[in-house]
């Protein structure tokens, strides 16, 4: 998996740049709760008035406020505020301030300062506890303050003139008394309780104070807005570079694999199957792209935003971290418990399907026998036990999987209820606010939701790692046929002989040979067929000669030289290949035709038509040889098809031409007349025909009879006929009596 | 002689939807099986529906359960926001001072329990849905793969030669496999998703149905914008899926024609054909995957 990743590294810096991005949106999406927490508490339950320090406050509530202030704090406020008295203004200036402040009109009022508003921190804190002890006192009355020695007033008397005649000795100690019994009561409590008091103030003045709450939600909102909308951006941008990323990783390396396919020889298709490589040139490399996409997207993401929820929601309240804590272990738990379950058999998932795949195309291989011998039944039980056993394990992973999801939400949902329970204490105990225990929730959320998308790549993984090493295992296998590191010209002046010197062949990695001393010689010119059973080695032969496979002992001679001797270009040069199964391309009949030999020239091309009686059928269609021909040449019959084949070998020119038992979906005429036109045009040229019919290759100069791998006789039909007993059997099941003669 | 070329290809009869290959550069293959799907949709839907007829006991079963599910997780918030509004009105009411004021922990307690027993049985019902879903799927899967192994038995030979093993076994392989997902995923995924849907906006207005009506404003505006991007990343998407089909058809072409290619030296010729297919995925591979979600 990681050795395909480091395809990835020339992408590194957009890599960084993404993940600058996602940091980015991490931000915004980490500060929204912030802000709905600000809009509850501020906006909702404080009626938008954000700080003890008023803006404003009538000068018989100031001094109420300064008794309880010590001297320095009262310089402190005196120094930041500024008095508004009807007697010391203009008229001009009354009428503007009034209608700012209607009480104007009746008392004076004291403004906050412009240029003391980047301190109100500091007068946030002077004006808490007083603004609360007053607020408390005109709302439940001396009660409040008992205990703090405050001695009897007398009837009528006002609580705070009475206060300001004491001695300043004496107003100390009771301040002090006081503020001590307000120490036990929390920040948030004096900070909201004071609020109240400014609330109220702000009331007496003639505010509008439905407006300020509704300016302060709006000023919140707007600002969530953008926030959301630079996270959008963010995101829309990691999403393009993302995409681009994984398609151009994707488009690498699928280039890269299928280069190293191509030159693979049979032993790799034989070893991969070409069912499966075709996999993973296409699916496998398909399922990477979108592991990219989401490794970029989410698993870049999902830690950052695991990390600053939690770091958040600590900032939120402490004392509750261990909620979340707890979803975190109970969420790991769950997941490892699945996954424990789950990966071994997505191991196994795999491995069954190929053998599903396996019993697929055996059945579909042997179909012919198996309908001779009529053992459907029991390719059938086969096919059974691989389906069943798939299914079973299909039906096993998503019971586990299934369980995932309803197991999440109910993780999620009880630690919400967790935070509900105990977030009210807390606020019970003033030491957060309700809005505070809601943005809790949320970066709760994002926390488990962090994890959770951490867990679903852990799912995707398993099978992006099957992908991944598939990939790999191609990209490492080096092709066991290559190029010899000096090669030599054939120039020995021969053209077109083959000698096989004691060949002895087995498949790789088979015990059996397939080939065993395989000794003979063909001169140019000359027409040698190979004759044989099924399974004695025939096409196998051939595949020896055109080099898909290196022999395992011998050697194999074309104009004199060893075939490893030379480079495979120019030993498939020489050969005219036409195979068992026809195999077109697509493209137009005349690209087919023409794919050995690109200087061919159109009369050439015609001419090699004809002589594989093709041009009938070629020019009969509307486009002659500009007919398209459908992937595999699904539009055209299989003689069709072979004929093309031949064509194509034809218009190569070769010194050697191999027919592997070429001329099986020919109807007798055609075959007939192809064979007298063919023997006119190759006079020259060494001629291999691999057959399963005697009559078709009777007239051949040399037959190599093949039986279960090994020669049983060569020679003419003449003299096959006497000396050897396998060829005689063959005849005789074909040929009727008059035709052995 | 009579013989032609066929226009169509010779699989045409046991494939009567499928349209004639297109002539002329990109080149004909570029009908893969994406495509079919995407166009044949319906039909593709009414024969898998076809197929779940034996089960629609069960089937219903889950439509029940799923609505049962949804709407229990739908109606947690909605208590949920019940114990948040007592709580609030009790943090308030103290810090107002009003005499008395406390926070009404036997209430909130009491809807946490609810909630508890709500959400247990919401997930019980979610898993058992799909539960039942899984096995469904399962033994269709099973079925279909069983019914492909005996035609394969009874089908005519002349099949086989107009059809490429590959494309059998993947129809035995994947293309069941895709029905098997889709059924298992997909299937009570778009059951929840209409239940939550209509549950959630029956929530929405009994909580305040000026504010849901605002929201619902926003939907067609979303949906312009949703069908905005969807419609401009279809043509990419339609674009990427032929080009991953060319070259995919290529991919199997030279493959399976492995021996032919190499006798004829045929691998630079593949290659370079290869590279410009695969510059051309590229270049609306990433438009199609790029999703403004």
């Amino acid at each position: 998996m990681l050795k395909l990743f480091k395809h990835l590294k020339p992408f590194s810096w957009q890599i960084i740049i993404i993940f600058a991005l996602l940091f980015g949106q991490a931000m915004t999406d980490l500060a929204l709760p912030d802000y709905m927490s600000r809009i509850i508490n501020v906006g909702v339950q404080q009626n938008g008035v954000e700080n003890p320090a008023p803006d404003v406050i009538r000068a018989s509530e100031m001094i109420k406020l300064q008794i309880l202030m010590s001297d320095q704090e009262q310089t402190i406020v005196n120094s930041d505020y500024r008095l508004l008295d009807k007697q010391t203004l203009s008229a001009e200036e009354i009428n503007k301030l009034v209608k700012r402040y209607p009480i104007l009109a009746s008392e004076p009022v004291y403004v906050l300062k412009t240029e003391a508003r980047p301190d109100i921190a500091r007068l946030n804190t002077i004006f808490g506890k007083p603004e609360m002890v007053v607020y408390l006192i005109e709302k439940n009355g001396l009660e409040t303050l008992t205990g703090t020695n405050l001695p009897a007033l007398p009837e009528g008397v006002d609580l705070f003139s009475y206060f300001s005649k004491l001695p300043a000795a004496q107003q100390s100690a009771i301040r002090e008394n006081m503020l001590q019994k307000l120490a036990d009561i929390s920040d948030r409590n004096v900070r909201q309780t004071a609020v109240s008091f400014v609330y109220n103030e702000y009331v007496a003045v003639g505010l509008d104070v439905g407006n300020i709450q509704l300016n302060y939600i709006t000023r919140i909102g707007i600002l969530m807005l953008i926030l959301s909308l630079l996270g959008a951006i963010a995101s829309i941008i990691v999403g393009l570079m993302s995409a681009r990323i994984a398609a151009a990783f994707a488009r690498n390396t699928r280039q890269k694999v299928f280069r190293k396919v191509e030159n693979f020889s049979n032993a790799e298709f034989d070893k991969f199957s070409t069912a499966s490589l075709i996999t993973r040139s296409t699916n496998d490399i398909t399922q990477l792209q979108m592991v990219v996409i989401m490794l970029l997207r989410v698993v870049l993401y999902a830690p950052i935003i695991g990390i600053g929820g939690i770091l958040k929601a600590l900032g939120e309240n402490v004392s509750m971290s261990w909620t979340i804590a707890v979803a975190v272990v109970f969420e790991l738990l769950m997941i490892g418990i699945i996954f424990t379950i789950a990966i071994p058999k997505f191991r196994i998932m795999q491995k069954l399907v190929d053998r599903l795949n396996l019993v697929t195309r055996e059945i579909l291989t042997g179909l012919m026998v198996v309908r001779a011998f009529n053992t459907q039944d029991y390719e059938l039980k086969k096919f059974d036990k691989a389906n069943v056993d798939l299914n079973d394990t299909n039906l096993f992973i998503n019971k586990v999987m299934v369980f995932m999801m309803p197991a999440m939400m109910l993780v999620m949902n009880g630690v919400m209820l967790l935070i509900i329970w105990f977030g009210a204490k807390q606020i019970d105990a003033g030491a957060m606010q309700v809005g505070n225990m809601m943005a809790f929730m949320q970066y709760t959320m994002q926390i488990l939701m962090a994890f959770m998308m951490v867990s679903m790549i852990f799912i995707m993984l398993p099978r992006a790692s099957i992908s991944a090493k598939r990939i790999s295992d191609v990209l490492e296998t080096e092709s066991t046929i290559l190029d010899p590191a000096k090669p030599r010209q054939a120039d020995s002046g021969i053209k077109g002989s083959v000698e096989f010197q004691q060949v002895c062949f087995r498949y790789p990695g088979a015990d059996d040979y397939v080939l065993k001393n395989i000794t003979f010689s063909i001169k140019p010119g000359q027409t040698t067929a190979f004759i044989g059973g099924t399974g004695s080695g025939k096409s196998t032969l051939i595949n020896l000669i055109l080099r898909f496979y290196d022999v395992s002992e011998g050697q194999i001679l074309v104009d004199n030289l060893d075939i490893r001797q030379i480079t495979q270009h120019d030993l498939r040069d020489k050969i005219g290949y036409v195979p068992q199964k026809s195999t077109l391309f697509s493209g137009t009949v005349e690209d087919n035709i023409r794919y050995g030999n690109e200087a061919a020239s159109d009369s050439e091309i015609e001419k090699a038509a004809a002589i594989a009686q093709a041009l009938d059928f070629i020019k009969g269609s509307e486009n002659g040889f500009k007919t398209d021909i459908a992937q595999s040449g699904a539009n055209l019959s299989g003689g069709q098809k072979q004929r093309l084949s031949i064509s194509r070998a034809l218009a190569k020119k070769p010194e050697i031409y191999v027919f592997d038992d070429s001329f099986s979906a020919l109807d007798f005429k055609t075959d007939a007349e192809l064979r007298r036109a063919l023997r006119k045009e190759t006079g020259n040229a060494t001629v291999l025909i691999v057959g399963q019919r005697i009559s078709t290759i009777m007239n051949a100069d040399n037959i190599v009879v093949l039986d279960d791998g090994q020669i049983a006789g060569i020679g003419t039909h003449k003299d096959l006929m006497e000396t050897c007993e396998v060829y005689r059997e063959l005849a005789s099941s074909q040929l009727s009596r008059e035709e052995l003669v | 002689m009579s013989e032609r070329i066929s226009k169509r290809p010779m699989n045409a009869q046991f494939n009567k939807n499928q349209p004639p290959p297109r002539h002329g550069p990109p080149g004909p293959m570029g009908m893969n099986m994406m495509g079919e799907k995407a166009r044949n949709f319906k039909a593709t839907m009414r024969t898998v529906l076809h197929y779940l007829r034996p089960y629609r006991a069960h089937i219903l079963i889950v439509l029940i359960l799923s609505i049962i599910s949804t709407s229990f997780s739908i109606l947690g918030p909605k208590i949920l926001g019940n114990a948040t509004t007592r709580l609030f009105e009790g943090a308030v009411a103290k810090i107002m001072q009003v005499p008395g004021a406390s926070i009404d922990y036997t209430y909130i307690g009491n809807i946490i329990l609810l909630l508890i027993i709500l959400y247990i049985i919401s997930a019980g019902t979610g898993y058992l849905q799909g539960l039942i879903m899984a096995n469904v799927s399962a033994k269709l899967t099973y079925d279909l793969r069983k019914r492909i192994a005996e035609k394969i038995n009874r089908l005519p030979f002349k099949y086989f030669d107009k059809h490429s093993y590959g494309d059998i076994l993947s129809r035995v392989t994947n293309d069941v496999d895709t029905i098997y997902t889709s059924l298992s995923q997909s299937m009570s995924q778009i059951v929840s998703s209409v239940v939550m849907i209509i549950g959630i906006l029956i929530m929405m207005f009994t909580i305040n149905w000026i504010m849901t009506l605002v929201a619902l404003l926003v939907l067609p505006l979303s949906l312009l914008t949703i069908t905005f991007f969807v419609k401009k990343s279809q043509v990419y998407f339609k674009e990427h899926q032929q080009f991953l089909g060319e070259i995919n058809g290529h991919v199997e072409e030279m493959y399976a024609g492995h021996n032919v290619m190499r006798a004829y030296n045929g691998e630079e010729k593949s290659i370079a054909k290869f590279d410009v297919i695969n510059e051309r995925l590229y270049g609306v591979a990433w438009k199609s995957q790029f999703s403004p979600a």
